[in-house]
């Protein structure tokens, strides 16, 4: 069935391991939590379509591997991104520093007007949390992030979380930048595509080629 | 009011209209134009029988006879919509494999189905399914039936896709005792058992695990002795006949050389490992697996390893004293010295052995190899006891960080639990323990281990392209054009396929072959899976996501001993110092003299892939080419 979708997204999902990202995903792709997840090896997507103030937007939301020795791979993946989100664990205080060092990777390998989110998941085991919700909404201002906490558990705020992040680069792309045609150097890929998209009668044709650079022998 | 959620699955077989179905239902169009999917989730709230819905549709990926049962499709489904196009005759019989996989999963319950021959407008024109047929088919399974169109929904008929909507949601909801049926159904038989009542059995189970075992850990020894039930089949009953006679084969050797020491007879368990049907049985895995590990194959270059000097090829028969001074000098290089290898606990006592805990407890990796560990519950067998599993588990991650702690430079990888615990189900904590510490004595996982994975494993899967482009030069040139990588096939050569492969037969099976095989062995299995996922890899969009997607997911139903015969032969024909030396050099000069098209590369007979396309005839083939090709 052809484009049945106005827009395609691409969004990524980043953060130590064990965090969550797998069960959040799973959670938004298929509405399940089990027990029997694996950890994550290397990099895939799931895909959901959803509908946003009357527009069909399909996302290809991409979950990677969290442990430290995978990061250099992953990151190759982070240049096609339209959106990231960076999710830590508020039982895991060590996953909530990482923040930082995740933000940083994404300064040097997204591109540089990719919207990006803070989620602080595992919220519904409050008897174990570590991170105050304060500094996790702290953090998210002193990055100029939007900032959720969730479950991937209780299902609790993981809708909100992809709506708002896919609301955030729909508004961002519709303000306007479809009239900047190869704005280039400045703006990431993602507009340029985005910008075909809105004039291909708003049917986006998902060609937005993601790079991988690593056949270096 | 409450908003009663319900999940339902659109299978099939590819282009045969399940996103049109979807979509005229969700929000009432249509389009002519064809785009595959690959998952998608959409949602729509419906009003049946007085009460509010939320339907969240499953629309899948277009089903093959090869293809995985997905996994968003085995569990929290509700219900399933098959769907054949009645212009497509294939389709036809695609929903009746698609039907007994997911009774396979279910464990033969009845479940609520709907079948739909779609594309019913071109009934004029091509229709290739009769009516009569869908009907039959439908009542075997005790399914409601219905011909639609997609394209041309006619509102006042009874067959529209609303009707396949609504149809759905009542068997669900029957089948939940929540609603009675009417009298003039379609349906022939009624008394559908309530089979998704919530606390009812088959709910509490979980999908994905019952998926991975279903023809679990003993499926060759049920072929084996169940032979009368396959003798039907006479490649089967081939392959049976093998299979019993190559058990037999084992069984006596090793009554006849135990005595002695099975170590003298390295190759007669590598040819045994390494053949069709590998050990076949765990008892003889658990007595031969350590000995191979005690002398793996090692590499002709000291690439592979960090440079431990006496790396070479053992080709004796009796345990060489290579091996030895190879353990000898791995040994010294543990500076960890309090650690010991092997601990008893039972002459440690209980006090040594909880002090031995803490003190692994505070190694750096403790805590990421537990969550990891914690994450296994996918890889256990449904009918293992969850105290068993529980103590498996409790095992697993001191096992893991004693192997880890022997050296200082290892880094721990997500995935070297998997090979683990792979050793811990077949031969106990024990020797689990001492193959682990062999297997990272030289060879691939110490390599995973000491350097960065873009030093090791990804330089590794590079090979797989310049095996490609000589065995299949379209598929190497489709892969290198959207940027592919390596990354799809990474868990591959990291966890011997135990990470990806859903069935432990499977799993074993392979560790039989890279047991007893050179270092490099995983890599030519990934290049012979990559071959054989080849009609899918070209059928999806050429771009790098779906490419990726499509391979970095393993089919169930993979044909694990044609494709390791596939991987020798390729090994045979590119032997590991020619792939990573002449080979290698020529292909890179290849690709850059012609970065899209890759030429002047011979191309060698299909052998491969006709072995993959021939499917279950390849079996046998297989097993010819193999006693062909012996090693
Ligand atoms: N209580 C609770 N547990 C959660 C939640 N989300 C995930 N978990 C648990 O956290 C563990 C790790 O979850 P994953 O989704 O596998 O973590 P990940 O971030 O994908 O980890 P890597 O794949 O290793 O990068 C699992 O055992 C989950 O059961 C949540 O919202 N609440
Ligand atoms: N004539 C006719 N064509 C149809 C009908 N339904 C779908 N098609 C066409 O069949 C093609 C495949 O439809 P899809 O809905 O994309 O098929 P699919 O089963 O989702 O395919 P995959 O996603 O690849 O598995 C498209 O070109 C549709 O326009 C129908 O009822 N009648
Ligand atoms: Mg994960
Ligand atoms: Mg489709």
């Amino acid at each position: 069935m052809a484009r049945t979708y106005d827009y395609l997204f691409k969004l990524l999902l980043i953060g130590d391991s064990g965090v969550g990202k797998t069960c959040v995903l799973f959670r938004f792709s298929d509405d399940s939590f089990n027990n029997s997840f694996i950890s994550t090896i290397g990099i895939d997507f799931k895909i959901r379509t959803i509908d946003l103030d009357g527009k069909k937007i399909k996302l290809q939301i991409w979950d990677t591997a969290g442990q430290e020795r995978f990061r250099t791979i992953t990151t190759a993946y982070y240049r096609g991104a339209m959106g990231i989100m960076l999710v830590y664990d508020i039982t895991n205080e060590k996953s909530f520093e990482n923040i930082k060092n995740w933000i940083r990777n994404i300064e040097e390998h997204a591109s540089q007007d990719v919207e990006r989110m803070i989620i602080g998941n595992k919220c519904d085991m409050e008897d174990r949390r570590v991170v105050s919700r304060d500094r996790g909404q702290q953090l998210s201002i002193e990055y100029g992030t939007k900032f959720m906490e969730t479950s991937a558990k209780l299902n609790h705020n993981i809708e909100e979380a992809f709506y708002t992040l896919a609301r955030d680069i729909k508004g961002k792309m519709e303000r306007g930048q479809g009239q900047t045609v190869g704005v280039g150097g400045t703006t990431g890929r993602y507009q340029q595509d985005s910008t075909i998209a809105a004039q291909g009668n708003n049917l986006c044709k998902n060609r937005h080629t993601f790079h991988c650079d690593f056949i270096a022998f | 009011m409450s908003v009663i959620r319900r999940k339902i699955a659109l299978m099939g077989c590819y282009c045969v209209g399940k996103s049109s179905i979807t979509e005229r239902f969700v929000s009432g169009n249509f389009s002519n134009d064809y785009e595959t999917t690959i998952e998608d989730l959409q949602t729509k709230s419906y009003k049946y029988d007085g009460k509010d819905f939320l339907l969240r549709i499953m629309d899948t990926a277009g089903h093959q006879q090869y293809s995985l049962f997905p996994r968003s499709c085995a569990f929290d489904v509700d219900g399933y919509i098959l769907v054949y196009s009645i212009d497509d005759r294939h389709s036809f019989e695609i929903v009746q494999i698609i039907y007994d996989k997911i009774r396979d999963h279910m464990g033969d319950v009845k479940f609520p189905v709907v079948l739909v021959g779609n594309k019913i407008d071109l009934q004029s024109e091509s229709r290739a399914v009769t009516k009569e047929e869908g009907l039959q088919l439908a009542r075997s399974w005790e399914a409601v039936f219905l011909e639609v169109s997609a394209k041309d929904n006619i509102g006042k008929s009874k067959n529209t896709v609303k009707h396949v909507f609504e149809k759905a949601l009542q068997e669900i909801e029957m089948s939940r005792g929540n609603v009675q049926r009417r009298s003039n159904e379609l349906r022939v038989q009624t008394g559908m058992p309530s089979i998704s009542a919530p606390n009812s059995p088959r709910r509490k189970r979980s999908y994905p695990v019952a998926g991975k075992w279903v023809n679990s850990c003993n499926d060759v020894n049920q072929d084996v002795d169940g032979g009368d039930e396959v003798c039907e089949n006479p490649i089967k009953a081939a392959q049976w006949r093998a299979l019993s006679e190559k058990r037999n084969n084992i069984n006596q050797f090793l009554e006849l050389h135990r005595e002695e020491g099975l170590h003298f007879y390295l190759d007669e368990l590598r040819h045994f490992a390494t053949t069709r049907g590998g050990l076949i049985d765990d008892d003889f895995r658990a007595e031969i697996w350590p000995i191979l590990a005690e002398r793996m194959v090692t590499c002709e270059d000291e690439d592979c390893t960090d440079a431990t000097p006496s790396c070479t090829v053992s080709r004796s028969t009796s345990g060489s004293d290579l091996q030895t001074s190879d353990f000898e000098s791995a040994m010294s290089e543990m500076t960890n010295e309090e650690t010991t290898p092997i601990a008893d606990p039972e002459e440690s006592g209980v006090d040594a052995e909880n002090e031995r805990l803490e003190k692994l407890q505070e190694h750096k990796e403790w805590r990421q190899v537990d969550m990891d560990v914690q994450r296994t519950l996918a890889r256990f067998p449904p009918n293992i006891s969850e105290q068993h599993r529980t103590t498996l588990q409790e095992d697993l991650t001191p096992l893991i960080v004693q192997i880890l702690s022997t050296n200082p430079g290892f880094n721990y990888y997500q995935g070297f639990h998997d090979v683990l615990l792979t050793f811990l189900l077949v031969l106990g904590k024990e020797k689990a323990l001492k193959v682990g510490l062999d297997i990272t004595r030289s060879g691939s996982f110490r390599a995973y281990l000491l350097k960065s994975l873009e030093d090791s494993v990804l330089k590794e899967l590079n090979l797989v392209y310049v095996i490609l482009s000589r065995a299949d030069p379209e598929l190497e040139e489709v892969m290198r054009s959207v940027n592919l990588g390596g990354l799809f096939a990474l868990s591959w050569p990291l966890t011997w396929f135990s990470h990806s492969l859903h069935n432990y037969h499977q799993i074993v099976r392979c560790f039989d072959v890279f047991l007893a095989s050179h270092p490099l062995f995983p890599i030519y299995v990934t290049a012979a899976v990559v071959m054989y996922r080849r009609a899918a890899v070209l059928s999806v969009e050429q771009e790098m996501p779906f490419i990726h997607h499509c391979l970095n997911t393993m089919p169930h139903e993979i044909p694990v001993d044609e494709i390791i015969a596939d991987a020798t032969y390729l090994m045979k024909l590119m032997p590991p110092v020619l792939l990573k030396g002449r080979y290698l050099e020529e292909y890179q000069r290849n690709v850059s003299s012609s970065p899209v098209k890759t030429r002047g590369v011979s191309k060698l007979p299909r052998y491969a892939l006709q072995l993959a396309v021939m499917g279950a005839a390849g079996a046998a083939a297989g097993y010819f080419l193999l006693t062909r090709y012996q090693i």
